[in-house]
C-alpha cells in the first residue's frame, strides 16, 4: 500500500525513517522523506503508528 | 465491554514528562489515573526507538539532574543517570574550556572577552534579576547588545537560548524560574532510566498506562471536565470507541490540541487568545551519530555549548560513561542548534544538515575519523511536536479556563525537568482538591 506524507503537518522529526524497518523511508529532506520507496514497503502500519503529527497517510490499494 | 463506562479519579492525555509524571504523584496519592498515549511509546519527545541495538532518542538528549531532587526522590524511584564532571565545557574560537558548575557564564565570559567586558555583562543581569525584568517589546540580543556587541559574548547567550527568538524578559524569567541546570546522561535510555520506574508506580498503585489509546474528545459539561472519549489506533483506524468519566483531566497534548480537542467554543475567549499569542515554537535541527571511539576531544562527557559557529549550540554525548544505548565499541554524540526563523519557509534541509555536519567535525577535530555514519536526523519545526513547544520563560499556567482541565509540559515550562514540574504542579492541586 503506498504511504503518503502530508507536507503540511510534518515536522521532520525523522521517526517515520527510525521505525521503518525495511528502510523504505530513508531520505531526509522533506522532499524525500515524502518520497517513500514503494517496492520496499510491507505495509506494516509503523510509520503510521508512530507518526507524532499525524502526517502519514496509507492508501489503500483501489480505494 | 458491553457498553460500561469506565471511571477514574483523572485521566492524563499524553504520556509525556509531564503527564507521567503528574500520574505518578496522583497515583502514589492513591487516585486512580489512567494514562492515554496514542502512540505506540511513552515519554513524548524524552522518548526512546530501539533501533539495530541502538536506543536512539527522539527528542530530548541528557536529562536535568536536579529531577532527582524534585520529582525522582519524592517518588521514591531510583534515577539511573550519569553524571559528567566538570558537567559543561564551552567551545569558543576553536578552544575547550572547562567551567566550574557555579557561575560558569561569569567564569566563560571572563576567560573569553576579558574580566571587564564580562563584569559590565554580569551587573546587567543582576540588575535585570534582581530589580527590573527587561521588556518582552526586545528580543534578549537587542537587550544584550544595549551591553556588549562583542560577538563572543553575544555567541554565549546563544549557545544557551535562541536569543533572537526570545524576549529579554522571558529568558530573564527562565534563569529566574530554573536557575542553573546540570545533566546526566540516562542509563539504558531515557525509557529505562526515567520513564520505565513512574510507568512501574503508576501500575503498582492501580493506576492504568495505556499506549495506542488515543483520546478523541475532551468531554465537557456546563465548564466543566466530565471526561474524556477515546479510541484504540490500529492498522490506520480508530477502533473500539469509548467513553471514560473522571473530576479531572490533564493534558499533556499540548494547548492547541487540548483547545482542539474540547472545542474552542467551550473556553473563554481571553484564554483563547492567550494561548495564541503566547505559544510559538522555535525551529531547531538535532543530529545523532555513531563512531568508532570517542569523537570530543575529552573523556569526560561533558555537555559542549558551541560558540562561533554557522549552526551547531550544542553537543551531548549520551553513550559515555557505558549507558548502554549502543553496542560495546560504539559511540552515540548528540549535536543540536538552532535554525533561524526565516528559514521555516521555504525550509532547506540539506544545507542545514550539510552546515551542522561541518561544524561537527571542526569541532571534533582529529578524533574525527571515528566517525561512522549519521543514525538519525530530526528537524523540529511545527507547533505540532517541537523541540521546546515554547519560547524559554514565555508560558502558560496550569489551569485552563475550563473547571479541572489542566495543562501540563513545555507549554507551562520548559526542557524534561520543567515539564516533569508542571505535572508534580498539577498533581498538588488535584490531591488538595480532591481532599
Amino acid at each position: 500500500m503506498p504511504v503518503k506524507i502530508a507536507k503540511n503537518r510534518c515536522s521532520v522529526c525523522g521517526i517515520c525513517h527510525l521505525v521503518c524497518p525495511t528502510g523504505a523511508i530513508d531520505g531526509w529532506t522533506l522532499e524525500e522523506i515524502a518520497n517513500v520507496k514503494r517496492e520496499k514497503c510491507i505495509d506494516c502500519w509503523r510509520c503510521w503508528e508512530h507518526c507524532p503529527t499525524g502526517a502519514i497517510e496509507i492508501v489503500k490499494e483501489g480505494a | 465491554m458491553g457498553g460500561k463506562e469506565e471511571q477514574f479519579d483523572v485521566i492524563v492525555i499524553g504520556a509525556g514528562a509531564g503527564g507521567l509524571t503528574c500520574a505518578a504523584f496522583l497515583a502514589k496519592a492513591g487516585l486512580k489515573v489512567l494514562v492515554a498515549e496514542r502512540l505506540p511509546f511513552v515519554g513524548g519527545r524524552g522518548g526512546v526507538i530501539e533501533k539495530q541495538g541502538y536506543i536512539v532518542s527522539v527528542g530530548a538528549g541528557a536529562p536535568e539532574l536536579k529531577l532527582k531532587e524534585d520529582v525522582y526522590d519524592p517518588l521514591g524511584l531510583p534515577f539511573n543517570v550519569r553524571v559528567p564532571k566538570p558537567n559543561s565545557m564551552y567551545y569558543v574560537k576553536d578552544k575547550w574550556y572547562e567551567v566550574p558548575e557555579k557561575g560558569k557564564l561569569r567564569a566563560i565570559l571572563t576567560e573569553t572577552v576579558g574580566r571587564e567586558e564580562a563584569e559590565k555583562i554580569m551587573d546587567a543581569l543582576t540588575t535585570a534579576l534582581t530589580w527590573c525584568e527587561p521588556s518582552d517589546s526586545i528580543t534578549f540580543r537587542d537587550w544584550l547588545l544595549q551591553y556588549t556587541t562583542n560577538e563572543t559574548a553575544l555567541g554565549i547567550f546563544d549557545a544557551s537560548f535562541p536569543i533572537d527568538e526570545s524576549t529579554a524578559g522571558s529568558i530573564i524569567r527562565a534563569i529566574k524560574q530554573l536557575g542553573p541546570t546540570p545533566y546526566g546522561y540516562s542509563v539504558g535510555g531515557h525509557y529505562e532510566a526515567l520513564w520505565k520506574p513512574m510507568v512501574e508506580l503508576i501500575r503498582s498503585k492501580g493506576g492504568e498506562v495505556r499506549t495506542r489509546c488515543e483520546v478523541t474528545k475532551i468531554i465537557v459539561e456546563k465548564n466543566e471536565v466530565r471526561g474524556v472519549e477515546v479510541a484504540k489506533r490500529e492498522k490506520g483506524e480508530l477502533k473500539e470507541r469509548s467513553v471514560i468519566r473522571s473530576r479531572f483531566v490533564v493534558s499533556n497534548a499540548g494547548p492547541f490540541k487540548t483547545i482542539e480537542l474540547a472545542g474552542e467554543e467551550k473556553f473563554d475567549v481571553g484564554y483563547l487568545k492567550e494561548v495564541r499569542e503566547r505559544i510559538r515554537t522555535f525551529p531547531w535541527l538535532a543530529v545523532q551519530v555513531v563512531s568508532n571511539g570517542p569523537l570530543f576531544p575529552f573523556d569526560t562527557g561533558s555537555l559542549g555549548f558551541i560558540v562561533g559557529k554557522r549552526i551547531a549550540n550544542w553537543t551531548c554525548w549520551p553513550s559515555w560513561g557505558d549507558t548502554g544505548v549502543c553496542p560495546k565499541g560504539k559511540e552515540i554524540s548528540y549535536i543540536g542548534g538552532w535554525i533561524p526563523p526565516s528559514e521555516r519557509n521555504p525550509w532547506r534541509f540539506n544545507s542545514w544538515l550539510n552546515m551542522i555536519m561541518e561544524d561537527f567535525r571542526d569541532i571534533c577535530g582529529p578524533r574525527w575519523r571515528n566517525f561512522e555514519r549519521i543514525l538519525h536526523v530530526g528537524f523540529y519545526i511545527r507547533q505540532e511536536w517541537p523541540m521546546y513547544r515554547s519560547y524559554y520563560g514565555y508560558n502558560i499556567g496550569t489551569k485552563t479556563s475550563i473547571k479541572h482541565l489542566y495543562i501540563v509540559g513545555d507549554a507551562v515550562s520548559w526542557g524534561l525537568y520543567g515539564s516533569a514540574m508542571t505535572g508534580k504542579e498539577v498533581a498538588e492541586d488535584i490531591i488538595r482538591r480532591s481532599r
